[in-house]
């Protein structure tokens, strides 16, 4: 059944539940996989505290983006207290609009050379 | 800061009770195991990224909290205030960040020293209702915590009706074979009642019953958890079993919980026993027993001590001979395990650290005022624009209460850390590390103390601020004019009181440093990087008359002198570094002064020890001879002598050849003396003054006896060796075995190694005060420069117009410099008599040698000076040298 509810309306993300969305269409993770991931993404560059984390994941979860799961992958290697989020449909529709959104932004700065040559600066 | 204590992770709880559990599946379990993850394996050790997460979670907690009121936002201008107060501190990040500093330093050495109070305090809590718990103590000759006979007791429990139990234990050190390696440990026979009167319960298995005090039941004994577990590994099984005490089989029926630690109580207790009652067996002479008792319901201490006192005095006159001059004394238990001294260590403890706090709080109420006056023209504005005095207080306060909860944060982490300081420098025993930490009501009272501090001094700036009008305002602020006249007069009260607390704090803790400084290069009289010890305990029953122990030691000095790399051998009851290196022996008969009394002779301390003692040791012998092995057990008795005993019974005169004659009389309060002097001994020897007690005094009088004819059953082997002595430990240990492998030989220890653990915690007291001192002393560099600077800034206006009129500048610098110089005066002269006040204080928990105050306080006295000085000399210089008509424009 498919949410009413537009997923434009919930763009432009925050990049922190972007990060997250991202994240979380690769796989279900737990908090502290969420963090792990996104910082090697960057390479070590952008640092995501857990107060951060939790508070983006919270406001996912009340829209419906994200949701806890009750399975847990590898129960004798896993922590009985932790707990795996996914992403909702809905969030994934949401996660496209906002990767849509972006990419034209990119194209645009493409077209304007930003994109070649040397790093911006880092 | 350490993300492994259990305080970090109950104050990570703490901030995530922000987060509202509302949110189906994101709980704040996962949250913290998360948090910790990452505090664990990432950068878990950097401070500043653990700083950084713990602001991050309390931000986000603290939004989610507030998002998660119903309704409009009611709170926004509380937001806006936040945000506001936000953007003013970190405008001005330098004052932020000393007022947090200074706050949280404040606020975590209070916590540190409050915690140990209330921790201490606490240890009494233990026992089942300590309120009506007593000790019952005999009083003799100035001794007023004696044991008494057994006789005693049986008389004390059938006389008297205030109390609804009593109980009586004695110590004894005995040899333990059988479950392990043979060894001496420490054991009590108590009464059947005693351990179950104090409240304890049997962790496994049972405590005795009434039964097993009868003088036929089968002989039992109940462990300790310490010993069940370093003896037997925790093991269920060895209810039943047997235990060798001293060759005689006991049955182990029980064991007591980890919590009763028996440190202050039956020091170092690894097994009990049951002791036998036999009420009608008369025994007034073995006095070795300590009395413990419960109070009747309703029987107050004075009640008891009434009764008590009753039945000593008929004791007394029915046993002239032994209880003649026996009183008896009834003591709360919470006096005993928190006795006056402590307390009064504990409240110069909490007086010093809340010197350091008022010390912050009064250099943060200056950095208030002097930002309030500062600001005092934007406020005049911003009243002019019409914001309201109410809105305005509000935001001043609240950027106040910001500074008081990140002080408040800081001072946590440090109180932590500076309470695992104190429990490592104070002579605590370990059960008190259970019973300290820093708990809730603690987290309380420092949030508490901050927001006071921060309420008190952020409200006076701004009620000054707020209340000045609106003309005044503009004008004082533009003008430039000196500060207004309330304010100015604060600021002198509050630089008289900064430097009257800081003196005494710094020179207290300056002179106690120096003092324990002085101590760590305290000289023995003897080498000790080349001198090895261990502990020999020779089995009773293995050894059980004085010919074998002779010849036990004799072949063992034998063996090990064999070793390679020993170049020396003795034995002897102590070597002396530290405490416990010793045995009292009581008041002598002095030959050529038969007749005198009292302190001039004696009592002092002896050691047995073997002929190679001095030799082995290094000490030199000044007059005489040494102990040889000629002075056999049926010769006539003689002892060696160290200078201070010479000094103390034959000032004038030549020792070698006097007796002494041991006063058999009033020997019996120097228990154990008895034993090993009995007869009079000749002195043979003078041997130079050497080792230092426990605060590195010089050890005072000292006798040494023959080994030969005073054979005991543990002792000291000491090595000399010719290379690192903690290199020869397997040699000897193997040529010790060849003697006889039964013969326990443990504590291997270097004479460095000693000295060291002797020091340990005086060094970090000595750490600690030194950090405390310095603290204050910087802080109220900081403080005092930046005030007085500040002040004498702010009378740029006023000099200018000085110069205008026609005032000398050389005039004009010196009486600015000449009035605050005359407040710290002021100050200097008001803390040299807190100083002295608190030096004797100081006196009666610190050890104090011969360290004078003269130049600590000649030092602080010029340090002070010469800050104000500068601090008033610069910006009036420079207000000076400016033309005036600049000076007039300035704001």
């Amino acid at each position: 059944m498919a949410d009413p509810r537009n997923p434009h309306d919930f763009t432009p993300l925050r990049p922190v539940e972007f990060e997250i969305l991202l994240v979380l269409s690769g796989g279900e993770s737990h908090g502290y996989g969420i963090i792990k991931e996104a910082e090697e993404r960057s390479g070590g560059r952008d640092r995501m505290e857990t107060g951060t984390l939790y508070r983006a994941l919270r406001r996912l979860t009340s829209r419906g983006m994200v949701k806890p799961t009750d399975r847990r992958p590898a129960p004798e290697s896993d922590d009985e207290r932790r707990r795996y989020f996914a992403i909702t449909a809905f969030g994934r529709r949401v996660a496209t609009a906002e990767a849509r959104r972006l990419e034209t932004q990119v194209d645009a700065a493409r077209a304007r050379a930003l994109l070649s040559g040397v790093d911006g600066g880092g | 800061m350490n993300h492994r204590s259990p305080a970090f992770r109950s104050f990570v709880r703490l901030l995530l009770r922000l987060f509202p559990e509302d949110t189906p599946g994101v709980t704040r379990t996962e949250m913290e195991e998360t948090f910790i993850d990452r505090c664990r394996v990432d950068r878990g050790s950097s401070t500043f990224f653990l700083l950084r997460e713990l602001w991050c979670l309390a931000r986000h907690g603290m939004g989610e909290r507030l998002a998660s009121f119903p309704g409009p936002p009611p709170l926004a201008s509380f937001f806006d205030d936040i945000r506001f107060a936000f953007r003013a501190l970190l405008r001005h990040k330098v004052f932020s960040l000393g007022a947090v500093v200074m706050l949280g330093l404040g606020i975590g050495l209070t916590t540190a020293a409050f915690s140990m109070n209330t921790g201490m305090a606490r240890v009494v809590q233990r026992f089942q209702d300590p309120e009506e718990l007593v000790f019952l103590w005999g009083v003799e000759e100035g001794w007023d915590q004696a044991r008494v006979s057994v006789s005693d007791f049986y008389a004390w429990r059938e006389e008297t009706s205030a109390f609804q139990e009593m109980g009586a234990s004695a110590q004894a050190s005995r040899f333990v074979d059988g479950g392990g390696d043979p060894l001496r440990i420490r054991t009590a026979r108590t009464t059947p009642n005693l351990l179950p009167l104090l409240g304890f319960r049997a962790e496994v298995g049972r405590l005795f019953g009434g039964a097993d005090g009868s003088p036929s039941a089968p002989p039992v004994a109940v462990l300790t958890w310490r010993f069940w577990q370093e003896r037997y590994a925790g093991d269920q099984g060895i209810l039943g079993s047997t235990l060798n005490l001293d060759d005689t089989p006991y049955t182990i029926i029980g064991v007591l919980p980890i919590q009763v630690e028996f440190e202050m109580l039956w020091r170092g207790t690894s097994v009990f026993t049951p002791l036998v009652l036999n009420p009608s067996e008369e025994n007034w002479e073995d006095r070795s027993y300590q009395v413990l008792a419960r109070l009747a319901d309703g029987a107050s201490v004075d009640v008891a001590q009434t009764q008590l006192s009753g039945v000593a005095e008929r004791l007394a006159e029915a046993h002239p001979d032994t209880n003649g001059r026996v009183r008896a004394r009834v003591e709360r238990f919470s006096d005993f395990f928190y006795s006056g001294d402590d307390k009064l260590a504990m409240v110069g403890m909490v007086f010093a650290v809340l010197a350091v706090l008022l010390i912050a709080c009064v250099n943060l109420a200056n950095l208030l005022l002097a930002k309030g006056a500062a600001r005092q023209g934007e406020m005049a504005i911003r009243l002019a624009m019409g914001a309201s005095r109410g809105r305005m207080v509000r935001l001043l306060l609240t950027e106040s209460l910001l500074l008081a909860l990140a002080g408040g944060t800081i001072g946590v982490f440090l109180g932590q850390w500076g309470l695992d300081l104190l429990l490592a420098a104070l002579p605590s025993p370990p059960f008190l590390r259970g019973e300290v930490g820093l708990d809730g009501s603690l987290l309380t009272f420092t949030i508490l103390v901050s927001m006071a501090s921060a309420l008190t001094f952020g409200l006076t700036p701004a009620l000054l601020a707020s209340r000045t009008s609106l003309s005044e305002g503009v004008k004082e602020s533009s003008a430039g004019a000196s500060a207004g006249r309330s304010r100015k007069r604060l600021r002198n009260v509050i630089l008289v009181t900064q430097i009257s607390l800081t003196v005494p704090l710094v020179l207290t803790c300056g002179v106690s440093y120096l003092n324990l400084s002085a101590l760590q290069n305290i000289d023995f009289g003897f080498p000790t990087e080349r001198l090895l010890t261990a502990e020999v305990d020779l089995p009773p029953h293995r050894y059980p008359d004085d010919e074998q122990q002779r010849r036990f030691y004799r072949d063992a000095l034998q063996a090990v002198t064999g070793v390679p790399g020993v170049t020396s051998t003795a034995v002897g009851t102590a070597v002396p570094v530290g405490i416990g290196q010793g045995s009292i022996f009581g008041p002598m008969a002095v030959e050529g002064r038969e007749a005198e009394t009292g302190n001039s002779r004696g009592p002092g301390g002896y050691q047995v020890v073997s002929p190679e003692y001095f030799e082995t040791l290094g000490v030199p012998i000044r007059a005489g001879r040494a102990l040889s092995l000629a002075d056999g057990p049926g010769d006539p008795p003689v002892a060696v002598v160290n200078e201070a005993l010479v000094e103390l019974y034959w000032p004038d005169g030549d020792a070698v050849g006097k007796r002494l004659t041991p006063d058999t009389d009033q020997n019996r309060l120097y228990p154990g003396f008895e034993s090993a002097v009995t007869e009079p001994v000749t002195i043979v020897g003078v041997v130079a003054d050497h080792g230092a007690s426990f605060y590195g005094e010089p050890l005072g009088p000292r006798l040494y006896l023959a080994q030969d004819q005073h054979p005991t059953s543990s002792f000291l082997l000491v090595v000399q060796a010719n290379t690192d002595p903690l290199e020869v430990i397997p040699a000897v240990r193997e040529a010790m075995a060849r003697v006889d492998e039964g013969v326990p030989v443990t504590g291997y220890r270097s004479g460095d190694g000693m000295v060291d653990a002797w020091l340990q915690e005086s060094r970090s007291i000595g750490v600690m005060l030194g950090i405390m001192g310095v603290l204050a002393l910087g802080m109220a560099i900081l403080g005092l420069y930046g005030m007085v600077a500040h002040s004498v800034v702010q009378r740029t206006f006023e000099l200018g117009l000085r110069m205008v009129l026609g005032a000398d500048r050389a005039a004009i610098r010196l009486s600015v410099m000449r009035s605050f110089l005359t407040l710290s005066g002021i100050g200097l002269a008001i803390g040299f008599v807190f100083a002295a006040v608190f030096s004797m204080v100081a006196r009666s928990f610190l050890v104090l040698l011969q360290v004078s105050y003269v130049p600590m306080t000649l030092g602080v006295t010029a340090i002070m000076t010469v800050v104000v000085a500068v601090a008033a000399y610069v910006p009036a210089r420079r207000a000076t040298t400016i033309e005036p008509v600049v000076a007039l424009k300035y704001e």
